[in-house]
């Protein structure tokens, strides 16, 4: 690969980063060719040192502030075609940029959600609540249960239900946090 | 060797570099990729990352042949981050020694 090539490669790869900061990039491979060429060595083999310009570009893509994984993982093959640099460049501005409004429109539909699931839990949290201290009721009811029909069939039914009210609780209970911290998290406030 | 490592390892070799003095990129893509089996390529990019951290600050001087040459300087953030990135390596270098050494199996 000769200098001009690495260089399209590269500047067809950083096509979603803004011109000003490709601008910058390919100056920085500029001055490492130009220092390269003064310690006598040679296009190809200043090439072969700095390695693929497909990852190269890659990992400056990854670390830009809006960086959209979607057009990365469009991208993840890391041996880029032969041909044209042109078409090589597959992190399609327009895609990305498309991307992006998916992804805002994502967060603010999981802000929503989170908001409704809010009021949700207000009403929820005190009857999961409730439901976990019920097996205390039924045990007092129990005494007098058992008092009155005293058989094997009335004590595993007692039982059974205050295990299926605690669980009933719990899960209720953990499944909403859960939800609450998901849907938290993927709105990104 | 396993290229994640290789890359964690990478920051803690350009701070050290620059902790020795100023230097341009291709002194610090050349003087990595002479000891360590990488893409120097990769140099840049973590250079950029670093720079927009703040750990250094750019500058341009001359070169005696050719353009001006982009220079790096380390700042005090990134001095701290030399220190803190050398004691965990070590540490952790320390810690595998231990193991390798360890009783016989």
């Amino acid at each position: 690969m000769t200098k001009q090539e690495f260089l399209q490669h590269l500047q067809a790869h950083l096509q979603p980063l803004p011109a000003a900061e490709r601008e910058d990039i390919l100056a920085d491979f500029e001055e490492h060719f130009q220092a390269g060429a003064e310690s006598g060595k040679t296009e190809e083999q200043i090439c072969a040192e700095l390695g693929n310009p497909y990852t190269c570009a890659l990992q400056y893509l990854r670390s830009a502030p809006n960086y959209a994984p979607n057009a990365g993982a469009q991208a993840a093959n890391p041996v880029p075609p032969a041909g044209n640099p042109a078409q090589q460049s597959r992190v399609n501005p327009v895609q990305q940029a498309k991307n992006r409004n998916d992804n805002r429109l994502n967060r603010t539909l999981w802000g929503v959600f989170f908001f409704v699931l809010v009021f949700i839990a207000i009403g929820a949290y005190p009857l999961f609540a409730a439901l976990l201290l019920s097996p205390l009721v039924v045990l007092v009811i129990s005494i007098f249960a058992v008092a009155a029909v005293p058989t094997g069939l009335m004590v595993a039914f007692l039982i059974s239900l205050s295990v299926f009210l605690f669980v009933a609780g719990l899960q209720g209970i953990i499944e909403l946090t859960w939800l609450l911290r998901y849907s938290y998290r993927k709105a990104g406030f | 060797m396993n290229t994640q490592f290789k890359k964690g390892v990478l920051e803690l070799c350009v701070l050290s570099l620059l902790k020795q003095g100023d230097k341009y990129g291709y002194e610090l893509a050349d003087t990595v990729g002479r000891e360590i089996d990488i893409s120097e390529g990769s140099i840049y990019p973590l250079l950029k990352r670093l720079r927009a951290e703040g750990y250094f600050e750019v500058y341009l001087r001359e070169s005696p042949s050719g353009p001006a040459r982009k220079y790096y300087r380390l700042t005090q953030k990134g001095a701290d981050m030399q220190a803190h990135l050398e004691g965990e390596w070590k540490e952790f270098t320390k810690s595998v020694s231990t193991i390798l050494g360890g009783e016989p199996q």
